[in-house]
């Protein structure tokens, strides 16, 4: 009784849509469960009096019932303007906050992302195909080691060898050249940016290995690889057209999954490497109680993960219509 | 066919070494029980590997390493390497804590799921994928950071708990969906058993040898989740951990370098890999012991 596609995708998307209303809903309950607001620093500095203080808080719609602050929330979440709020603390657009730090986020998540599976999908086919050698298990052994060592950990150690001792690369992401051009500004930013790509990398190099080692290990025992080399065809070609083309379909959803998850490590790199980045902007407006931001935030992460993830699912079901039939 | 309670010790006891025999002849297996091994004596009495405590303060800030305090000593004139040895009883015990309520929590979600259906399970798939969406470590830094005031050791371990169950519920439950259409299953239904002795006694038991091997791969994930978040300075400072010493090796980074006490940064971080090393090899071996195709 397979389902169509197009039945399985609008379900798929429905889930979906509730499940970002969800999550919303659960970092709005946590903020307005967690103590303080922005202005505390202000009235304990003496900077502005009480009667202001209660006003700005009515202002900032920290007076709202529960009930109230959810339905403004998911009206924001809707109508989008939820971005056009000001953030209380820079008292700027939250659109152009994150305007400024998404796109940093961005390039170091992505460069590190393709850096890392790549280097990890390349070398778990090697090992594949390699199985039971010396170099196999010096890789492996090599790997186990690496994975079991933290990124910020790693981060810092990068620092202290390649910015501090060496001096090859710089300790502050903050522009020093001036760029001149579109190219200048490239090599600024890979400069700037290729310690923490390496330490970012890491998790996913690691992780693509050991997954593409196994799938494709456990794939060379089933008996059409056999048959296909009993055929006399050559090892590249049937690893290309038949062995990977089985093992693309999880592969795909692995990889969708795994970008969501690189900002979780993102904001842990780029406070090791004081990255200008949404890590560093979320870190900061949850100390200074910057509400709206934190919310903007995880609903920009949010949709980027479910969006990556449910694009995979149906994906996956397009290519493996065993899945669909649930 | 009532077996005593002697019998049944004996059989828990045979199996027990039927294990221990294949984990330790099992190659990676066995680099985890040494390691362990020696965290765990480094975890119960520190003062083998020091002699000097967390609290021992010197007069003298940022000495460089020598023979006398082989980390040398940080910003307070405390003596690092004491606060790593410390640190280790922390770490393992947060990650150890941890990973034991996030399969409790993980197993009781999944059986339920799986054996009732139906709007409950519905539910709870929804909840527990809706979890799933949010990256982890960053939804930990937000909770920490945000409730920071009264933060404390427990809350970092109740909170990753609450995050990190859904994916044992995934497995649990997929797990309990297979066993329910059992002839045993079916025959204690027919015999009249309720639902709540057919999941605590028939089901829940036969899950129990996955979640231990997924138990302690999970105490290495933890173990560096922890660090990571004192790393962040979201830490309990009365309870320092791993990730406490390189808290403050970040913080002192231009006197690291000025100083040349590349040990501090160094020592924290390969205690934390040898952990996780620890671990995650003796969960490979039990995993491949609970695999019979693997076998041999």
């Amino acid at each position: 009784m397979a389902r169509g596609i197009i039945s399985y995708a609008l379900v798929k998307i429905a889930n979906r849509i509730l499940t970002l209303i969800f999550v919303i809903l659960i970092i709005y309950t946590l903020l307005r469960l967690a103590p303080g607001t922005p202005f505390d620093q202000y009235l304990y500095q003496g900077k502005i009096t009480q009667a202001q203080y209660e006003a700005l808080l009515k202002e900032w719609g920290y007076k709202d019932s529960f009930l109230v602050g959810a339905a403004k929330v998911l009206y924001g979440m809707i109508t989008f303007s939820l971005f056009k709020m000001k953030s209380p603390v820079y008292n700027e657009p939250i659109i152009d906050l994150i305007s400024v730090r998404l796109p940093y986020t961005l390039s170091l998540v992505t460069a590190a992302y393709v850096f890392g599976s790549m280097l990890g999908i390349i070398l778990g086919l090697y090992c594949a195909r390699n199985r039971g050698t010396l170099k196999e298990s010096a890789i492996i052994w090599i790997t186990l080691g690496i994975r079991s060592l933290p990124v910020f950990w790693l981060g810092m150690v990068l620092l202290y060898i390649f910015a501090f001792k060496l001096g090859l690369f710089p300790f502050l992401t903050s522009s020093e050249l001036h760029p001149v051009n579109v190219f200048h500004r490239m090599i600024d930013w890979l400069w700037h940016s290729i310690l923490p790509i390496i330490a970012l990398s890491k998790i996913y190099a690691v992780s693509y290995l050991l997954t593409i080692r196994n799938m494709v290990s456990e794939e060379y025992t089933n008996d059409y690889v056999v048959s296909l080399r009993a055929m006399g065809l050559r090892e590249g070609y049937i690893v290309e057209r038949h062995v990977l083309r089985n093992i693309m379909p999880p592969v795909i959803t692995m990889m969708a999954i795994d970008l969501g998850f690189l900002f979780g490590g993102a904001v842990v790199t780029e406070t090791v490497f004081n990255y200008p980045g949404m890590g560093t902007l979320i870190y900061t407006a949850i100390w200074n109680r910057d509400y709206p931001v934190v919310l903007a935030s995880f609903y920009i992460i949010a949709v980027a993960v479910i969006l990556a993830i449910t694009i995979a699912e149906i994906t996956y079901a397009y290519l493996d219509p065993r899945v669909r039939r649930e | 066919m009532t077996m005593t309670l002697k019998e049944k010790l004996e059989e828990k006891v045979d199996s027990l070494k039927e294990v221990s025999w294949y984990v330790w002849h099992h190659k990676m297996g066995r680099v985890g029980v040494v390691i362990l091994f020696f965290l765990i004596l480094m975890a119960l009495f520190p003062s083998l590997f020091t002699k000097y405590t967390p609290e021992w303060t010197s007069n003298e800030t940022f000495v460089p390493a020598s023979w006398n305090h082989p980390c040398g000593i940080d910003q307070e004139g405390k003596d690092i390497w004491a606060q790593i040895v410390y640190g280790t009883r922390i770490s393992l015990a947060v990650g150890f804590i941890a990973a034991l309520l996030t399969v409790t929590i993980g197993a009781l979600v999944g059986t339920i799921a799986g054996y009732y259906g139906g709007i409950l399970d519905e539910i709870l798939v929804f909840i527990s994928d809706s979890i799933m969406m949010l990256p982890s470590l960053l939804l930990l830094i937000v909770i920490a950071a945000l409730f920071s005031n009264v933060w404390n050791i427990w809350y970092t371990i109740i909170v990753i708990a609450l995050i990190a169950w859904p994916s044992t519920a995934r497995m649990v439950r997929a797990q309990t969906l297979q066993l329910k259409n059992r002839p045993y299953v079916e025959a204690a239904i027919v015999l009249g058993a309720s639902k709540r002795r057919i999941i605590f006694r028939h089901i829940l038991p036969s899950t129990i040898p996955l979640l231990f091997a997924r138990a302690t791969v999970q105490i290495a994930g933890f173990i560096v989740t922890v660090a990571s978040l004192t790393f962040l300075g979201l830490g309990d400072a009365n309870n320092p951990d791993w990730g406490y010493v390189m808290y403050t090796a970040n913080k002192n980074m231009m006197m690291i370098v000025m100083k040349g006490m590349w040990q501090w940064i160094v020592v924290p971080g390969i205690m934390i890999a040898l952990a996780v090393i620890a671990f995650v090899c003796l969960g490979e071996a039990l995993q491949d012991y609970l695999n019979p195709k693997l076998r041999r």
